[in-house]
């Protein structure tokens, strides 16, 4: 499907995948114009934090900084911020795209759509067993993640002091029958330890506990991450989930009620906090999006691979669970797979 | 007020001319699937295969774990796909002797099975070498217990027949994973995949791991199907004891879904045939390759690491890509991924026909030169080479046999160039200056 | 003695360092009033020379950001840094200037609050120490 009218690929979503494939297609000739939700780019991951302890714990934050810099400066890319779309007609090869801004509405042709929609960590206050929102020093990973971003520390929200002792619960929203959410978010596992790492760095005296079901590998040198982890007298590792977070009332202390196999009972823990480790879901709003653009969604509730010739693409943790590294693989995949089709591949 | 680490030059580095031409060195699935896709786009590609059949790695495989397609017929028609284009020239029994050059004017010696030699000029390379297996270690004598990938070849020949092993109809299979390799996911989506296949031929089977790597798309899914089938799944902090008796194999596990200690049992399971992942290793050939290549490896021999200033499929020189298995061993989506962005990294790079320096390069100062090598050897990228000026220096030291007064000095490649600046820090004789 | 602002300056890795600075900028954090950066491609770049002649000619503390270890966009640039700070820290005690003068703090790209806080850190710490009794201007 060649595109004679010179019409741009259309990119929804604004974040590291939404960006990577804008520079990527912008590299090989192929005009883009990126649209994201928000006010401003760099979705998900550009509020996420650097985890290095003494060395780099290869979490990839500073990937998106790096890239939305990139994409700053490259100003002949058309990027429409605070813009949603509306509607979709037209078919491939031709788009019709309506774009609404503060309630203007314009149209936009487009030759090709890529899909980077990204996700929303899972709403924990849905596992109300935990008691997120209801109970003060009961966080999940992503408030920790900015809290350590924008305030460089980390603070129980009762009473703003240091915690001594943290619970990060793994699987929070993902491995979840329960809840309808049957697929592992994949990058859960890394990223706690590597919170784990780089606040024991900052805070030594900190201690925290590691309350999982299967530890999942992400990158090629986690084998020895995970060895430091282990071998770090200030990290335990229990495998349990557990089943309830009690708090009292008074000091805001908390309790973590969990099956210990090493001690072989059901104890209940004390904790300063507890860092719920959530996971990812599609957002509300991209179900919206796959309606208007005839996408369906797979098992495990993320966008389906659309039927090829189509002229729509789908990238990024929108398309199943994965972290920066492999969305910016990904994206740049995708770029290479767009230029094939707007070339009649 | 800046301090100045540049100077600034009159006239511009000249454009490095690119022509589409490159070297892929490995035959698998990433190889192929680079040189399909690079070759629709009229780019003349070589593979250099160091086998004689390509397929690679992913050659074992007869069953993909998300889909119900053969993966020989898919393989089958990828290699049919390539021999179908008239760009690629594929050279098997090949090995990489030497690569000399730059991007865009790499100068490879490759040696072929028949004993030939031949240079090629590719303007980039790609690496997709892949890496090695080590059979699964043996477990007491070694009889009983296979690797994954005969287990694959097992259950393919069996299609429509019972199961048998060694002649023997085959009952009872136990899968152990995570005695190696504890941050790959491959053993697990093989053993869950192949347990599934064979509970649902009326096997026993048990899969005894660490922790069950399901981080991949599907694989919760694929864990909850084995399950509801009859797999057993038992976990272990130790690893099980694995003991023969009568002529079977049984391994002792603990029952940790058993909260009390005390009524906490070991299991055994008697096993017909065990199954065990084989160690996935870096290919020392691949490491051999780097050598030759000047490509850095990184701990284990795992190509370039996980460093994220440099992402994925780029290495450490310009012009020359890492992907698959010789990075990192993945599933086969996540390798493909790699292929696709390898061939995203090459378009970007042939766009525009030419190279244009757009960071600071460095210039060594000919008449400060040494040649103490100093920079050559630390240069990170590979990009400074020591060359011969033919021209008469009343300072030079006589040259080898020539009588000619030539003499050398350090060259920086402005195509190779990252302009970091490290060669301008350690140079001795600040023979370096770094030019905007 | 109590009107002394120390003068930093503050080499910064483009890949890391400055970037952080931007971000520390753009967050609105705070900065020692006496502060100089100075841009560099690459921690690697820096010669122990630039870091002596820094504190000879004006300034009581030199600060450099460098990226992490195996975070470095040329490799191991940041670790040759490190051999190159600790031949002039050796110096430095040769002549008798304080060791806390000269430190390599590792930041990422986002690591803006860390940048500010730790140039406030230093800015105090020097404070303390007095002005630097080896500059030449």
């Amino acid at each position: 499907m060649t595109d004679d009218n010179n019409h741009p690929v259309l990119i929804i979503g604004g974040g590291i995948s939404g960006i990577v494939c804008a520079l990527e297609l912008n590299r090989i000739g192929v005009p883009v114009t990126l649209i994201e939700k928000e006010a401003s780019l760099g979705g998900l991951a550009a509020r996420f934090c650097c985890k290095a302890s003494e060395a780099c714990n290869k979490c990839f934050a500073c990937v998106v900084d790096k890239k939305l810099k990139e994409i700053n400066e490259q100003s002949q890319i058309p990027q429409l911020t605070g813009t949603e779309i509306t509607g979709v007609a037209g078919g491939p090869g031709n788009y019709k795209v309506s774009l609404t801004k503060a309630g203007k509405v314009s149209e936009l042709a487009a030759a090709a759509i890529v899909v980077a929609a990204g996700v929303d960590p899972y709403d924990a206050s849905g596992k109300g067993e935990y008691g997120y929102g209801v109970i003060k020093n009961v966080v999940t990973a992503r408030d920790l993640e900015e809290m350590l971003r924008f305030q460089g520390k980390i603070y129980r929200p009762s009473d703003g002091k240091l915690p001594q002792s943290i619970a990060f619960i793994q699987c929070v929203g993902s491995r979840d029958e329960s809840i309808g959410n049957l697929y592992c978010s994949q990058v859960c596992c890394a990223y706690a330890l590597r919170l784990i790492r780089t606040i024991r760095h900052k805070y030594p005296e900190v201690n925290a506990t590691f309350l999982y079901m299967d530890i999942q590998p992400a990158g090629a040198s986690f084998h020895d991450f995970l060895n430091a982890c282990r071998a770090d007298q200030g990290i335990r590792f229990i495998r349990s989930i557990p089943s309830k977070v009690y708090h009292s009332p008074v000091t805001e202390d908390l309790r973590v009620r969990l099956a210990d196999m090493e001690r072989g009972e059901v104890v209940e823990e004390p904790f300063d906090m507890v860092v719920l480790s959530v996971g990812m879901v599609l957002k509300k709003e991209t179900k919206t999006l796959a309606n208007l653009l005839g996408l369906g969604l797979n098992e495990e509730g993320f966008l389906a691979a659309p039927a090829p010739g189509k002229g729509i693409f789908v990238t990024g943790a929108c398309a199943g669970p994965k972290d920066i590294d492999r969305s910016v693989t990904q994206a740049k995949s995708t770029a290479a797979l767009v230029h094939n089709y707007l070339n009649g591949r | 007020m800046y301090q100045t680490v540049y100077e600034s030059k009159t006239t511009a580095p000249a454009p490095i001319h690119l022509k589409p031409e490159v070297l892929i060195i490995g035959g698998g699935i990433v190889g192929m699937t680079v040189a399909r896709e690079l070759a629709r786009e009229g780019v003349q590609v070589v593979i250099a295969e160091k086998g004689e059949t390509l397929g690679g790695g992913a050659g074992d495989l007869r069953f993909f774990y998300d889909r119900p397609a053969d993966v020989r017929k898919w393989m089958g028609e990828l290699i049919s796909a390539l021999e179908g284009e008239g760009n690629i020239h594929v050279l098997k029994g090949a090995k990489l002797k030497r690569l000399d050059g730059q991007l865009g004017r790499f100068q490879a010696l490759i040696s072929t099975g028949d004993g030939k030699e031949r240079t090629l000029s590719p303007s980039a390379v790609v690496v997709a070498t892949g890496c090695i297996t080590l059979p699964a270690e043996a477990m007491g004598d070694g009889s009983g217990c296979i690797g994954s990938s005969e287990m694959e070849k097992l259950l393919a020949e069996s299609r429509d027949l019972p199961l048998a092993w060694k002649g023997q109809p085959l009952k009872t299979v136990t899968f152990i994973l995570d005695l190696t390799n504890d941050d790959i996911k491959i053993h697990t989506v093989n053993a869950i995949k192949q347990a599934v296949i064979l509970q649902e031929k009326g096997c026993r089977v048990a899969v005894v791991a660490r922790d069950l790597k399901v981080s991949a798309s599907g694989m919760e899914r694929l864990y909850r199907r084995a399950r509801e089938k009859g797999v057993l799944f038992f976990k272990y902090d130790d690893p099980p004891v694995v003991s023969r008796s009568g002529g079977g194999i049984s391994v002792e596990v603990q029952d940790m879904s058993v909260l009390r200690k005390e009524e906490r049992e070991t299991v055994s399971l008697p096993s017909d045939l065990l199954v065990i992942g084989e160690t996935f290793a870096a290919d020392p050939e691949t490491l051999e390759l780097c050598r030759v290549m000047k490509l850095r490896a990184g701990a284990d021999g795992a190509l370039m690491g996980d460093n994220p200033q440099l992402l994925r499929v780029m290495s450490n020189r310009r012009g020359i890509f890492l992907a698959g298995a010789c990075r990192f061993p993945q599933v086969i989506t996540e390798s493909l991924s790699e292929a696709h962005a390898v061939v995203q990294e090459v378009k970007a790079l042939f766009h525009g026909g030419a190279y244009v320096p757009a960071n600071p390069v460095a210039e060594v100062d000919p008449l400060k030169c040494a040649v103490c090598y100093t920079c050559v050897r630390l240069c990170p990228h590979a990009a400074i080479g020591v060359e011969r000026y033919g021209e008469r220096n009343v300072y030079s030291a006589p040259a080898e046999k020539d009588g000619d007064t030539l003499w050398g000095a350090a060259r920086v490649d402005t195509a190779a160039c990252f302009g970091c600046g490290i060669c301008v820090a350690e140079c001795p004789a600040k023979a370096i200056t770094l030019y905007q | 003695m109590s009107t002394f602002e120390p003068k930093i300056v503050a080499f910064c890795c483009e890949q890391s360092g400055f970037p952080a600075a931007e971000m520390a900028k753009t967050l609105k954090l705070k900065m020692p009033d006496n502060l100089e950066l100075v841009p560099v491609p690459c921690s690697g770049r820096i010669e122990t020379l630039y870091l002596l002649k820094a504190l000879e000619s004006g300034a009581d503390g030199v600060v450099v950001f460098a990226c992490y270890e195996e975070n470095c966009k040329y490799m191991q640039g940041n670790v040759r840094l490190k051999s190159r700070v600790g031949y002039a820290k050796q110096i430095m005690t040769k002549i008798g200037l304080e060791q806390e003068r000269l430190e390599i703090f590792h930041v990422a790209t986002n690591s803006g609050v860390k940048f500010s806080e730790f140039l406030m850190q230093k800015a105090d710490q020097l404070r303390l120490l007095g002005p630097n009794l080896g500059k030449m201007a």
